[in-house]
């Protein structure tokens, strides 16, 4: 038995068949690969004086019924040939009133082309096929967990097409480069690469295009999946890709020279590579006043190490040395603590894993439900606990204040990875003080520094001499007309964004 | 070898090497003691035990904050012993938590204690490693320690707050409170004479001897300054030479003057500013003949008990010329009274050493033949500063 399932170990790599359906292509084969497809469809037509008919077939519901029936079956059924001229040719030359008419001759093309949202066409000597595909989708709407009071209010949505017209109507240049690629046998996702040509390192989309087409499983359904083959497989738990269902915030990343993906199907982007500062900033920043977007960065620094240290801290200055809390603190955590039975590391280290259970009940649930469980967790059952002396009201403080300062971190993924260090220190911390709490810390920046991923060190806007010291650093954010240069570890063609 | 394995490799290497930080030998990981299984020492008294052993005397203080008054008076732990550390230890048994002595912040030392000497008791705060150098140290006259903790304890007070507002309240302005561990051990190491500050008991008015220990029966108050020379007390300073030595040491600038002008109206001056500068006098052949203290003070007046016309010149400067006399009186009293003894407790010396390096080498080898003869002198300059309009003189009936 094995903690990751059956399986977990070393399996040999096996590539895909290719191609997948072979065979030729023929309306028998087509009608054979969708066979017990209740929403393959096809219709004969047959044109004037024509001796057969020709057979369309599309995928109900993956196409727009009246662009299938205006612009492909009834120019058909009016279709005229001159004598001697090849029926294909007639209709790309306009037989059929279609933008993206293509002539096929796989069936893997053609097949792949219907579960797009196209109609084929079985003429005589060939096969066409027409997109048509709908264009039904949610509307773009705001976004829900990165607002912003005095910015853009639209958000991606699951369409990959809608996107990537967010995008443009932002970047309006010739240079924004969106290049397509299908991943997963099965789910055949479109994913689009983005990046802007001459500014952005050229070997970095074309190593990411490499790894897309690298990308051999089943299936593309969720973010992970994407991250996990485009990221050095290092075993990390913090992420090394910025995601954001906000287009203007996608164009900033794109204006710094990285690259963009969007996903068919996933309201949101990814950027990357991603770093530290990158996660830690928020569209706001952009937003205020350069001292107040400063200010509240710094406050978003001291939370992430608030966060990650407080509990730990307290267990260990609680456990070992008492002699470096104040002496009037220390008599009002003993008076707090008297009649509790449990040791500070047990109470600090439950309460940890009770926060993370209440978080995760919370978001399970849906919203009205997971507020109810929230504040029955929080409040009464928390409260009860600290008048039941089970746990000192101490702890609890220093969970939530160490808990709330998590909710500063922009990135829920990398919120995450803080959280899951939060309880490695207050293991440590729970085991040897201070020493294990500095080197648990030692340790994690130990990952973070190691942490690289093509070619951008994760800590990289931290220790990079040179531009980002006469920027300001990662930390502070200048007044954009002295923010000149772009950061240096991107390795940019074009380091200035401003004259 | 790949490259996980030399980031193995690695790791272990880097806690291999964090180990020898946490300072264990014996045990490898550090002693644990969960907050709420230790007794605070917050007072620690030191008196003289039978025969040759000495009393230690060891408070909690009041365990109330957070939890509103106690309903207890402090808990007081006493044992005697050869050293105060084996005393200290034995009264680990005597708890019904660890003694941590981490958070020791007064240390009450009897005179009887302190005539034989408090070397032991010295040497314990610097050695032993979970004392605070900054813990501040007391000396009580005419009674041991010991009853010190006890007379002054009840449900509502403990000689540890009493101590901790008197160290805050005097160091309004000066340079912080002087008289710790640190400075202690600093002043002795220096010249071998340090001075410390005396409290007395007095008898407390609201005490009830019907009470519930509702008031404590004594009451601790701050008298003076102690000398000690070597280790042992050798003679205290009250009034006016306690006063001057404050103000030359700077620990203290809330002293207060009463300044009687011509017309026998008494002015209120407080003392606001004090600094100090020491000019030594040096004759040919390099041999210090005088020191004068000079003191740039300043004063505020705070009250006046009748009619003065503070436009007038000749008032104003009666009251300045009255202000620094008395300044200066009471520098010259710490100056003469230091010489009397022949103990450099104002630390001239090492003031004189700083200031002038190039008589350095003689100073310090003949200021022990220098320091009973030199002539010390002590002159104020300054002003009295008045905090309303002077164009509105006070007038007699108005």
């Amino acid at each position: 038995m094995s903690l990751f399932g059956a399986g977990a170990g070393h399996v040999a790599h096996h590539p895909r068949q290719e191609p997948e359906l072979d065979g030729p292509l023929t309306w028998e084969r087509v009608e054979a690969v969708f066979a017990d497809c209740e929403d393959f469809s096809h219709k004969e037509v047959r044109p004037p004086h024509w001796e057969t008919g020709i057979r369309v077939c599309w995928l109900g519901g993956m196409v727009r019924s009246e662009r299938l029936n205006d612009y492909v079956l009834r120019p058909l059924g009016t279709l005229d040939i001159p004598q001697g001229e090849r029926p294909t040719r007639a209709l790309l030359d306009g037989g059929v009133w279609n933008q993206d008419a293509r002539e096929q001759t796989t069936l893997d093309d053609t097949v792949a082309q219907l579960l797009e949202g196209s109609c084929a066409l079985f003429l005589p000597d060939g096969v066409i096929t027409c997109s048509v595909e709908t264009e039904e989708k949610r509307s773009v709407s705001e976004p829900e967990n990165e607002t912003e009071t005095k910015g853009a209010r639209d958000s991606f949505v699951e369409s990959v097409r809608t996107n990537t017209s967010l995008i443009r109507r932002r970047l309006r240049s010739p240079h924004l480069k969106i290049q397509r690629h299908v991943v997963g046998r099965q789910t055949r996702t479109p994913v689009e690469l983005l990046w802007l040509e001459g500014l952005t390192d050229p070997a970095l989309p074309a190593r990411i295009a490499r790894r897309l087409d690298e990308i051999d499983e089943d299936g593309l359904l969720t973010t992970a999946e994407l991250e996990e083959y485009l990221t050095d497989p290092r075993a990390t738990e913090f992420p090394r890709m910025l995601f954001t269902e906000r287009p203007d915030r996608m164009c900033r990343g794109l204006l710094e020279g990285r690259v963009a993906l969007l996903i068919d199907g996933l309201a949101v982007g990814a950027l990357l590579p991603g770093d530290v500062s990158l996660l830690l900033r928020t569209p706001q920043d952009r937003s205020y006043h350069w001292l107040a977007a400063t200010v509240l960065r710094v406050l978003r620094y001291v939370c992430v190490v608030l966060t990650l240290l407080l509990p730990g801290f307290y267990i260990a200055v609680a456990e070992f040395h008492l002699e470096l809390i104040p002496t009037s603190l220390a008599l009002s955590i003993i008076a707090s603590k008297q009649d509790v039975p449990f040791p500070t590391a047990f109470e600090g280290i439950g309460l940890l894993v009770a926060f993370e259970v209440l978080q995760e009940a919370g978001q399970r649930l849906p919203k009205t439900i997971g507020q109810t469980v929230s504040i029955i967790g929080g409040l009464v059952v928390g409260q009860a606990a600290v008048d039941a002396k089970i746990i000192s009201p101490v702890v609890v403080i220093v969970v939530a204040v160490a808990g709330v300062a998590g909710f500063t971190v922009p990135d829920q993924d990398f919120a995450n990875a803080l959280r899951l260090w939060r309880l490695l220190l207050a293991l440590l911390a729970a085991l040897a003080g201070l020493f294990g709490v500095t080197v648990g810390a030692a340790l994690l920046i130990a990952h973070l520094a190691g942490l690289e991923d093509h070619g951008f060190f994760y800590l990289g806007p931290f220790g990079t001499p040179g531009r980002n010291a006469l920027e300001g650093g990662p930390i502070l954010r200048r007044p954009v007309s002295e923010d000149k240069l772009r950061p240096t570890g991107l390795n940019t063609e074009n380091w200035r964004k401003r004259g | 070898m790949t490259g996980r394995k030399k980031g193995g490799l690695l790791l272990i290497l880097v806690l291999g090497l964090y180990l020898l930080l946490s300072g264990c030998s014996s045990d490898l990981l550090p002693w644990a003691r969960d907050i709420s299984q230790v007794k605070l020492v917050r007072t620690m008294a030191l008196d003289v035990g039978d025969e040759d052993l000495i009393q230690v005397t060891l408070s909690g203080g009041l365990q109330r904050q957070g939890q509103g008054n106690s309903d207890t008076i402090p808990l007081l732990l006493s044992k005697q012993g050869l050293t105060v550390f084996g005393s200290v230890q034995a009264l680990q048994t005597e708890s019904d938590g660890y003694v941590e002595m981490g958070h020791l912040s007064d240390c009450v030392i009897g005179e009887a204690l302190a005539r034989e000497g408090i070397e032991g008791l010295a040497d314990f705060l610097e050695r032993d490693f979970s004392m605070r150098l900054g813990t501040r140290l007391f000396l009580l006259s005419g009674d041991t320690g010991e009853s010190a903790l006890r007379l002054t304890a009840s449900k509502t007070t403990a000689l540890a707050d009493r101590l901790e507002a008197v160290s805050r309240n005097r160091t309004y302005g000066g340079k912080g409170w002087s008289f710790t561990v640190r400075a202690y051990l600093a002043e002795t190491e220096d010249n071998g004479v340090a001075l410390l500050p005396v409290l007395e008991l007095a008898d407390n008015p609201d005490y009830d001897p019907e009470g519930q220990g509702e008031q404590p029966k004594k009451e601790i108050h701050l008298t003076g300054l102690a000398c000690l020379t070597d280790q042992k007390l050798t003679g205290a300073l009250t009034g006016e030479e306690s006063r001057g030595a404050s103000l030359l040491s700077g620990w203290d600038q809330l002293d207060r003057f009463q300044v009687e002008l011509p017309n026998g109206t008494v002015a209120g001056v407080r003392l606001v500013l004090c600094q100090r500068r020491w000019e030594p006098e040096f004759d040919e052949t390099g041999r210090l003949t005088a020191v004068t203290a000079r003191l740039e003070v300043q004063g505020e007046l705070n009250e006046l008990t009748g009619w003065a016309d503070l436009t007038d010149t000749a008032v104003l400067e009666a009251l300045e010329q009255g202000f620094l006399s008395q300044v200066a009186g009471l520098a010259q009293a710490a100056l003469d009274r230091g010489q009397g003894d022949g103990a450099d407790f104002l630390h001239i010396r090492r003031q004189l050493v700083y200031q002038c390096p190039a008589h350095s080498t003689q100073l310090l080898a003949h200021w022990e033949d220098w320091f009973p003869t030199v002539e010390l002198r002590a002159t104020a300059e300054g002003r009295v500063e008045r905090s309303y309009d002077v164009d509105l003189p006070m007038r007699e009936g108005a």
